[in-house]
């Protein structure tokens, strides 16, 4: 009786101690994507020109780096220039606008230069250029945020190709441009 | 043979004179380390505790940075606040500052005083001579390496005994004073680590195996209901069920994976090797099967896991696993062969115990191994503090056993019974006193760090990026951690990073502005290392390594100093003038190392704002890129200028190189200039180029520091 009374209570304190580790280890559920999230591009990214010594390790493109600029901590995508690379976008048709973060990783250089075009079929769109100076400009220490108007009427099978290169001086040394929470959202949505 | 049979009464001169030997033994110990640096979590806890005196109903409630992270508050630690509130009311009537850690010391030295008290009135409950494992409870090699540390450890051991000490002897006398002070034990045990709420279902399963009185069960009962209570509080406070976060801590640590419990295994197995007892005894009394051989083939075995496992560890360091491992291997053996004797009802292990003492020791010390697995996100030796009385129970009763079929064999072992005791208590205190002393030192290094680093470095603003005595020490100079926002950290500042006190990195951008500036070691007088990076000593961390100590000559730590530069940070808001329209910019020049420069066209003048409130030592190298041999194009011009707000130079350094066929016209100038004090708005610091016509070079300052002007700025200590 006294055996049976304890075996069932080292049962149970196991039992306590699975449920308490599966609760501790288990997914942590998460609801669907809203509208207002929209189409995430980051993972959608490949590249498809880099050039030759880009990183030591000869990564072009870092994914899933954290990055740390004022104080707020992303996970990134991080392009290290120069490197071009193109998210696809089939079967997106209308008005979009592209939002995403952008900070340069380092405060070292003569800059960087990133460029987003929108590559249709024979066909390529410049629709954003921006420079970022983090070494002598302190707004550009910090994420800025960009928001592209984008506009995929009659385009079947476009995609997203974004740039990144040295500045003026050609100084390539630690042209590392992160880019977080990347997302294509309908033009209601954005509004 | 019977336990004890009567009660250990107060009155008794039996009693006194051991509850007299046991705290000379406690305070003998504990005295050559009373002056033991905070060291480890404690400095977490001080912080805590001076923030608990503001706001002392919760005094978690204050943004933290710990390892690199930002927090909000500390709700989610993983103790809540007893330590806290016990630091705060020594805070408050002995304050902190140099020298005063004996006070803190000396007071928590209350905590092994109850322990070993506690354990004393259990043994009491279970053997013949209880003063023999309450003994050895304050000459535990873990006891006195913990006992000179500020963490809720030794609290939670000692209110744990305490609450069971009381609860047993309650139920033994049935005093309802007794019921009372268990639960007031049992409420602080819990109130000071989390885990100690397995109380509850230990002396539960107790009271419900006596069919204990009512007076019991609301002993058993109140503690937890009262944690309940203050967490529902406190998470009313914070909005948000504050253990979830803690319990959301492990999980990202992926406590509850394959490779962390087996690591975590390991780690059970190695401290209760050799941190219970010296290893020597339990190897003695648990292994000696076969003739010997079992424990031949046993050491064998865990050589050869040891090779499987850690296969990069010198052979000291293997030797010391296969050890650690094969002792607390048996050790845990034997408990879980009488356990499973004292449950299912097979062939009675000579315990000495009855069945249900034998499944209340069993219960405890599984029950505590269990949690360790399970809950913690690594193995640590302090973590296993609450299984050493059961562990201390078993071998003494089993030495009592022992004991007396010795008296009826016809030969004397070679080492008996009473040998076996006293030399485990001998060589168990020495072998202590080793670690704690191999501790002590260890905690040391960090005052000394941080005297030695202020005598050089004073005056610059400091960060540091570790924890421990590191984080305390150099706080008390001035310095503090990374801030979340590290753009508030200025040009000229300092960042120290230690090799073991749990560094972490700063921010890319920072880093990326940073140069470094010198490497401080130190080493200890003993060999043994109870945490080290370069040998795989890991006493509170599995993460540093599987044994709990090890042995070395290195250096211990070693302190990476790095200064933010200043030319580089405060570009932004330097003024530039520039005749070709190219403003200069930050990157790397080779000499032929890399070095952070700042990189200018010919015609530039660039003019920082000069704030520094204290006279400086500039320290520069300037040197031309992209200037060949053969552009021999005539003298390329620098000048610095630290000028007032007037405009009056206060301080100036002219020079000039000519690259061409002359080596020394390519070599990189180093440059000393002595700025003095900022007084006021509006004075600067210059740095100009001039080139002649046509020139494609370009101009580096390379390597900016700025030091203090009697120091020796770039030292390597020891």
């Amino acid at each position: 009786m006294r055996a049976k009374s304890a075996a069932i209570l080292l049962g149970a304190i196991t039992a306590l101690g699975c449920i308490s580790l599966s609760n501790a280890c288990g997914p942590v559920a998460t609801g669907p994507p809203s509208r207002e999230a929209g189409v995430d591009l980051l993972g959608r990214l490949v590249v498809v020109r880099a050039g030759p010594g880009a990183a030591e390790d000869g990564q072009s493109v870092r994914r899933h780096e954290w990055v740390v600029r004022h104080g707020r901590r992303l996970v990134t995508t991080t392009l290290l220039a120069p490197v071009a690379v193109r998210a696809g976008l089939a079967g997106l048709s209308g008005r979009f606008t592209l939002k995403l973060l952008a900070a340069p990783v380092f405060n070292i250089g003569d800059g960087i230069q990133l460029e987003v075009l929108v590559v249709g079929a024979g066909d390529t769109r410049p629709v954003c250029s921006r420079y970022f100076d983090a070494g002598r400009v302190a707004a550009d220490r910090d994420w800025l945020r960009l928001e592209v108007p984008l506009d995929l009427s009659g385009a079947a099978d476009s995609c997203l190709e974004i740039r990144v290169s040295a500045g003026p001086q050609g100084d390539l040394d630690a042209d590392w441009l992160a880019l977080a929470e990347m997302r294509i959202v309908p033009e209601k949505a954005a509004l | 043979m019977k336990a004890f049979t009567h009660t250990p009464a107060l009155r008794r001169f039996q009693v006194h004179r051991d509850l007299a030997l046991l705290t000379l033994v406690v305070v003998g110990c504990a005295l050559p380390f009373l002056s033991q640096p905070f060291h480890m979590d404690d400095n977490f806890y001080m912080d805590m505790a001076r923030n608990a005196r503001v706001h002392p109903l919760h005094p978690y409630d204050v943004p933290y940075d710990f390892g690199g992270l930002h927090l909000p508050d500390m709700a989610s630690h993983s103790h809540p606040p007893f330590q806290t509130y016990f630091l705060a009311a020594i805070q408050r009537f002995a304050g902190e500052g140099e020298g005063r850690e004996w006070i803190y010391h000396g007071v928590a030295l209350i905590f092994p005083l109850l322990a070993a008290v506690a354990m004393y009135f259990i043994a009491a409950r279970f053997v013949e001579r209880p003063l023999w494992p309450s003994l050895c409870l304050a000459a535990c090699p873990l006891v006195l390496v913990m006992e000179h540390t500020l963490m809720a450890d030794m609290p939670t051991l000692a209110f744990w005994l305490a609450a069971v000490a009381c609860f047993l002897w309650a139920d033994e006398l049935n005093r309802k004073s007794l019921y009372g002070a268990s639960a007031l034990m049992q409420f602080a045990a819990m109130f000071a680590s989390y885990q100690a709420a397995a109380l509850f279902p230990l002396l539960g399963w107790y009271q419900l195996r006596r069919r204990g009185r009512l007076s019991g069960w609301i002993a058993v009962l109140l503690p937890p209901a009262a944690m309940g209570t203050w967490l529902a509080v406190s998470s009313l406070h914070y909005h948000r069920m504050i253990l979830l976060d803690t319990l959301g801590y492990v999980q990202s640590r992926a406590a509850g994976s394959p490779a962390m419990l087996g690591t975590k295994l390991l780690a059970l197995l190695e401290y209760q090797g050799w941190l219970i007892v010296f290893p020597f005894f339990l190897l003695y009394m648990y292994a000696r099967g076969l003739k010997g051989r079992l424990l031949g083939l046993s050491l064998l075995a865990a050589l050869f896991l040891a090779q499987a496992v850690v296969p990069a560890y010198r052979p000291v360091d293997k030797a010391i696993f296969a050890i650690g491992l094969t002792a607390g291997f048996f050790l845990m053996a034997r408990i879980g062969a009488a356990c499973s004797d004292a449950f299912l009802g097979g062939r009675p292990q000579q315990t000495g115990f009855d069945r249900l003492t034998t499944q209340f020791l069993s219960l405890w010390y599984f029950g505590v191994a269990a949690y360790c697995l399970i809950l913690f996100t690594e193995g640590s030796a302090r973590y296993i503090l609450p299984l050493v009385p059961p562990a201390l129970l078993f071998f003494f009763r089993r030495l009592e056993i022992t004991e007396v079929t010795e008296y009826r064999a016809e030969s004397p072992p070679l080492l008996n019974s009473a040998m076996v005791a006293s030399g485990t208590l001998i060589l168990s205190l020495t072998w202590g006193m080793f670690l704690a002393q191999a501790d002590f030192e260890l905690a040391r290094v960090y005052p000394r760090a941080a005297a030695a680093f202020a005598r050089i470095y004073s005056g610059f603003d400091t960060y540091v990026t570790g924890e421990w005595g590191f984080r305390y020490y150099f706080g008390r100079t001035g310095a503090k951690p990374v801030p979340a926002d590290v753009s508030s950290v200025r040009g000229g500042s300092l960042l120290v990073k230690p090799g073991l006190a749990v560094p972490y990195d700063v921010p890319a951008d920072l880093a990326s502005m940073a140069m470094p500036l010198a490497n401080l070691s130190f080493d200890l007088k003993t060999p043994f290392r109870t945490m080290d990076t370069r040998v795989p000593a890991g006493f509170y961390s599995t993460g540093w390594g599987l044994i709990p100590f090890s042995i070395s000559e290195m250096s211990l730590e070693t302190l990476e100093v790095r200064q933010v530069n200043f030319m580089v940070e405060r570009l932004p808001w330097a003024r530039v003038e520039s005749a070709a329209g190219v403003k200069p910019w930050p990157g790397y020049v080779y000499k032929p190392e890399r070095a952070l420069a700042v990189l200018t066209k010919p015609g530039v003048s660039i003019l920082y704002p000069w704030e520094m409130r204290r006279p400086v030592v500039l320290r520069v190298n300037i040197g031309l890129v992209n200037a060949g041999p053969s552009a021999d194009d005539g003298p390329h011009e620098f000048e610095i200028l630290r000028r007032n707000a007037r405009g009056e130079v206060l301080a100036r350094f002219a020079g000039s190189l000519r690259p061409g066929p002359g080596a020394e016209g390519r070599e990189w100038q180093p440059v000393k200039l002595n700025l003095p004090a900022c007084a006021g708005a509006g004075e600067t610091l210059e740095f100009r180029y001039l080139a002649p016509a046509g020139s494609g070079a370009m101009c580096a300052f390379a390597e900016a520091f700025l030091a203090n002007a009697d120091k020796d700025w770039r030292a390597d200590i020891r």
